[in-house]
């Protein structure tokens, strides 16, 4: 996709889920008058007990929204400098929350490694949306090569001059690790790579498959949060 | 009590509410544009000012900056929906009080709402 094409789709993206936070916002509100309204009514009428536990749903599924919204809405305008500081931690949150549905589909449990993270917060000078697009690819390739209920752990090390960050299949012991077929479409990706100055490999971990995308602390403006 | 100006696009929000404030006894003004905003000021001088930042015509940011040219002693509280703080730090820059993110909590919003007051009594001490 051309640039002009990426500023498009974000710029569209932006609107849209600007517009549901405001939805969202109204319901949340209104379900929330009615709350107020229900707290005034004397206390034993019993048809308090359905109303509380129907406006919980409502609270619920509007935080649910509230959540997905505004991931989207950070994710669209990502496009929005070439260049940014980009909190990786945070960055690798907002990804990984919205490849959760992909993996979902296919019965795999996408999940940020608390174990193995890089503390303390760690930041980078890059492009958010080619970084997320490199990150939302090695998902996708471990993905392809992860069975049901298998696990996709993300992790983030310091390596020497540069931040490891790795994606794990979690096999649960099941069965022997396979080495991932780097798909075509990396290819692709090489150009965004060299932008990133990133490189691509597979885990060097014995009895793990998986991906390690590597980035240059070069790249970073050494500002530990 | 405690007086406040709602400014936001979306009249069903805003409303909404309104109506809760007022059941915590807090006195709403309501505004769905930023004209209609400044009006409002000039008439009424509210000491808070909750204001959405995305809006038609006058946005948020335009109203603040006319705001605190005029009446530097009112406290504007941005609400923002954008995924980025950007626009609350603007805010901030030009002279908001604070900035949240929408939707926003009513007790966070009261709070905000109660510390913008405190702080005319405590810079007056």
């Amino acid at each position: 996709m051309t640039d002009q094409g990426i500023n498009f789709f974000g710029k569209i993206t932006a609107s849209a889920t600007h517009e549901f936070i405001n939805i969202l916002a109204t319901i949340r509100e209104t379900s929330g008058l009615i709350e107020d309204l229900l707290s005034l009514r004397p206390v034993d009428d019993s048809g308090d007990e359905r109303f509380a536990g129907i406006l919980k749903k409502i609270k619920e599924q509007t935080e649910r929204g509230v959540s997905i919204c505004e991931k989207l809405n950070a994710f669209s305008h990502s496009i929005d400098e070439p260049r940014s500081r980009i909190l990786i931690g945070g960055l690798l949150d907002q990804v990984v929350f919205l490849m959760q549905g992909i993996c979902r589909l296919q019965r795999v449990y996408l999940i940020r490694d608390s174990a193995h993270q890089i503390e303390p917060p760690t930041a980078i000078i890059s492009n958010s949306f080619r970084l997320q697009l490199a990150l939302a690819s090695c998902i996708e390739t471990c993905l392809a090569g992860a069975l049901p209920e298998e696990r996709i752990r993300v992790q983030t090390e310091l390596a020497g001059e540069r931040i490891a960050i790795r994606f794990v299949i979690d096999t649960n012991g099941s069965r022997s690790p396979q080495k991932l077929e780097i798909p075509g479409r990396f290819g692709e990706l090489n150009p965004i790579l060299n932008d990133l100055e990133a490189q691509l490999t597979h885990l060097d971990k014995p009895g793990q498959s998986g991906l390690t995308l590597s980035l240059p602390i070069s790249s970073t403006d050494n500002t530990h949060e | 009590m405690m007086k406040v100006l709602l400014v936001d696009d979306e009249r069903e929000f805003v409303t909404t509410l309104a109506e809760r404030l007022q059941l915590r006894d807090i006195i709403p003004l309501v505004a769905t544009d930023g004209d209609q905003a400044l009006q409002i000021i000039e008439s009424e001088k509210p000491p808070v000012v909750v204001m959405d930042v995305m809006m038609p015509g006058l946005g948020g940011l335009d109203v603040l900056q006319a705001v605190k040219r005029r009446h530097p002693e009112i406290h504007v509280i941005l609400l923002t929906g954008r995924g980025s703080t950007q626009d609350g730090i603007r805010g901030m820059r030009l002279g908001a009080f604070d900035y949240l993110m929408k939707p926003v909590k009513i007790e966070k919003l009261i709070e905000t709402m109660e510390s913008a007051c405190r702080s005319d009594t405590e810079s007056a001490v």
